[in-house]
């Protein structure tokens, strides 16, 4: 990879912001400043994306992630009661051993960093640079390889995703209500519109 | 820049994620330090894809949001049940299980 003046500044700039937030995600006080801080991760994590050429990823990153996620946990934070928040004690009582087992984590990941040596010609695959922009850029290529070698894991995810529409639609729901007064708040109706049309017998068993 | 340096970053990322867990007691926290190591995994998922020159890192990077937005919607359905129990969601009251 043959790297500019300009590219070397965008790397250290945007790594040195993306730890920075990270730090802030896990010192800020308040829970909505933790997620605020995490979408300030996000969009200099989806900069890194862009120096290493993968504009796809970058875009998606910003929508799922800033779009989908953040917002997620800043809804649940409003639905949440955070009032206390201000007075009470934020970190947990283990912190004086989490500390040092992070500090150790954190050392080990940055020597392998370092001591990963240089990738031999031998091993590399069948996409670079010039191959990927024949293909008219990186969205091509990544599609290119994902609805050919890697179809059933895409079909998967997709399962995947409606499952825990289905899950979170489940655990959310209240469980407070009294299920022998109403019998449509039955768990058994969870399977299908039809499931109504049981006996009575048989649900109540 | 070369291969050490992403790892390096994304390494950064993943510590300070396990640290956020370890330290913080509210839970949507730690589901937001657990969002950030995923963000230190896809950038060296990232970075292996571009200096291997195979695609496959970044399809993996695409299933990895899959999954997180997943966890994410599964993760904060389960503190909003929590919630209807303990209003503020802090994880050492969940100590039922104690012996």
């Amino acid at each position: 990879m043959t790297d500019s003046v300009a590219d070397i500044i965008a790397f250290w700039y945007l790594s040195a912001m993306a730890v920075s937030g990270g730090v802030g995600v896990i010192l800020l006080r308040n829970p909505v400043h933790s997620a605020l801080s995490l979408v300030y991760v996000i969009f200099h994590v989806a900069g890194l994306f862009v120096i290493l050429g993968a504009g796809f990823l970058a875009v998606v990153q910003i929508i799922v992630y800033a779009g989908a996620i953040v917002v997620l946990f800043l809804f649940t934070l409003m639905m949440l009661d955070m009032r206390g928040l201000q007075t009470e004690r934020f970190m947990h009582r283990q912190r004086w051993v989490a500390l040092p087992l992070a500090i150790a984590l954190a050392v080990e990941v940055v020597f392998v960093g370092i001591g990963t040596p240089e990738i031999r010609a031998d091993f590399l695959g069948a996409f670079p640079p010039q191959a990927i922009s024949d293909l008219g850029g990186s969205t091509q290529a990544i599609a290119s390889v994902l609805f050919s070698e890697y179809l059933l894991p895409f079909e998967i995810a997709s399962v995947l995703l409606l499952v825990a529409a289905v899950g979170a639609i489940v655990l959310a729901r209240r469980f407070d209500l009294d299920l022998e007064a109403a019998p449509e708040n039955k768990p058994a109706d969870l399977e299908g519109p039809g499931a109504n049309k049981q006996p009575e017998a048989e649900v109540t068993s | 820049m070369d291969l050490n340096a992403y790892l390096v970053t994304g390494g950064l990322l993943f510590s300070l994620g396990i640290l956020g867990v370890l330290l913080r007691r509210n839970a949507i926290v730690m589901l937001i330090s657990i969002e950030l190591m995923l963000n230190g995994a896809n950038l060296t998922l990232a970075a292996f894809s571009t200096f291997l020159e195979d695609m496959a890192g970044n399809v993996m990077v695409v299933f990895s949001l899959t999954v997180a937005a997943a966890e994410v919607a599964v993760g904060l359905a389960i503190l909003v049940a929590l919630s209807r129990i303990f209003p503020v969601v802090n994880i050492d009251q969940l100590d039922d299980l104690r012996g």
